[in-house]
């Protein structure tokens, strides 16, 4: 952003957005999403990357568990026998939450905030909240079949993580479906 | 014994302007622009929803100049069947925003139907179109910072800093690479004015509110702190015409 003194209003203005950007920036790691995946899969290490194209298949289910279409039209994920290991992003209500989430058996295994960008809502982070998610399974309705808590404050986060889980579940479906064929 | 005058024959009265009836004036002139401007800027104001002041969008680029709304620095960009283009850390594809603070662009290649925008820290892959078909990032590059991006017979070819590195023709698995090869290495371009105008769009957006200049010219901050100032010192002068004014009119009326 163009930081001009020659104007007074500039700078005012230019302090407005350089506020704004401050918070708009305001990246926190929590843990790096190459660590998650050297975790995920213990002591053997996470297997090679496989990818999974959202087909028009797809494409209707993710979108009526997110609301609108994944902004990529390829994912990447990691597979070991029945354990799979997801990197996805939702936007929670400016800027996208990085979340990591384990797949074992059609149930969650693990969900972790892995980078959260937003001003509001990092409670989302705490293992209070997503230890919810521990063990939810996704009903033929595309609902996780557990409740997950809200948090005060923090409910566009709660609901992209939530909408995450279901996202994962499903994704995790297809590969399976697909390895069983 | 002089006759009596006539009332109607006496010399006018000449009322005494009192002593600072020169500054109600010079005040009256020396403010009377700002004043019709705070005036019928505040009418505006007072009817924002009806006005639809909200609604309104000033895309005019000397308001916009004069809002600082401009990248920094100078754009770079690099041609790939489209133009992939950084300003102020932006990244562009074909003027349309792709991701803000990725790192630095070093290259963009063009593959038989792919498109891959190459920034220090990430990899973009994109359809013809644009539309983004994957975000690879320190989970599945090779290891390192990325240098430099090319095309070795339709696959991609990475310089990080860790070495080189080919990838598969689906850009998904990276292998080390030692051979010395003809490889199309991207280079920055001349960056047309075209791809330029089009960022610049994109960064300014929808430009700024109606009701934002307004309130701005409305309290003088459009024109800095000297604005506001000026608008104190118009209100203070209104006040004092106002008071000046009402006093002298009803001394007027008294006598």
């Amino acid at each position: 952003m163009k930081v001009s003194l020659r104007r007074p209003f500039r700078s005012l203005v230019a302090s407005l957005f350089l506020v704004g950007g401050v918070f708009a920036s305001d990246e926190e790691v929590f843990l790096a999403p190459e660590r998650f995946i050297a975790d995920a899969f213990g002591e053997g290490g996470a297997p090679d990357v496989e990818r999974l194209w959202l087909t028009t298949t797809l494409k209707p289910s993710i979108k009526s568990i997110l609301g609108r279409d994944y902004p990529a039209l390829r994912l990447r994920y990691w597979q070991r026998g029945s354990r799979t290991a997801w990197i996805l992003e939702e936007i929670g209500k400016v800027r996208p939450i990085t979340t990591g989430i384990i797949v074992d058996s059609g149930r969650i295994s693990a969900l972790q905030v892995l980078v959260y960008r937003e001003s509001h809502g990092w409670e989302v982070k705490h293992p209070f909240f997503t230890d919810q998610f521990q063990d939810a399974q996704l009903t033929e309705g595309l609902r996780l079949d557990q409740t997950i808590d809200s948090i005060a404050g923090a409910t566009m986060s709660v609901d992209a993580l939530k909408k995450l889980g279901r996202l994962a579940l499903y994704l995790d479906q297809q590969v399976q479906d697909s390895a069983d064929s | 014994m002089s006759p009596p005058v006539e009332e109607s024959n006496r010399a006018p009265v000449r009322r005494r302007r009192p002593a600072w009836w020169p500054w109600h004036q010079r005040l009256g002139i020396t403010f009377s622009v700002v004043i019709v401007a705070v005036v019928l800027t505040g009418i505006a104001l007072n009817h924002t929803g009806g006005l639809r002041l909200d609604e309104r969008r000033i895309t005019n680029a000397w308001v916009l100049d004069w809002y600082g709304m401009n990248p920094e620095g100078e754009p770079i960009a690099f041609e790939a069947d489209g133009w992939a283009l950084q300003w102020d850390e932006q990244l562009y594809w074909d003027g349309q925003p792709v991701e803000a603070e990725t790192g630095q662009l070093v290259g963009a290649v063009a593959l038989l139907d792919i498109r891959v925008i190459a920034t220090t820290d990430a990899l973009f892959l994109l359809t013809p179109t644009g539309e983004l078909i994957e975000r690879m990032d320190a989970v599945d590059l090779p290891p390192g910072s990325v240098k430099q991006i090319g095309n070795l017979n339709g696959n991609v070819m990475l310089t990080s800093t860790e070495g080189k590195f080919l990838s598969d023709p689906d850009v998904g698995e990276w292998d080390r690479y030692q051979l010395a090869a003809d490889v199309h290495w991207s280079e920055a371009e001349p960056v047309p004015a075209t791809e330029r105008e089009a960022a610049l769009q994109s960064y300014r957006g929808q430009g700024v509110s109606l009701y934002r200049v307004l309130l701005d010219l409305h309290s003088g901050r459009l024109f800095g702190s000297i604005g506001v100032w000026v608008v104190d010192a118009a209100s203070v002068a209104m006040l004092f015409l106002t008071l000046t004014g009402v006093w002298y009119a009803l001394r007027v009326k008294r006598r």
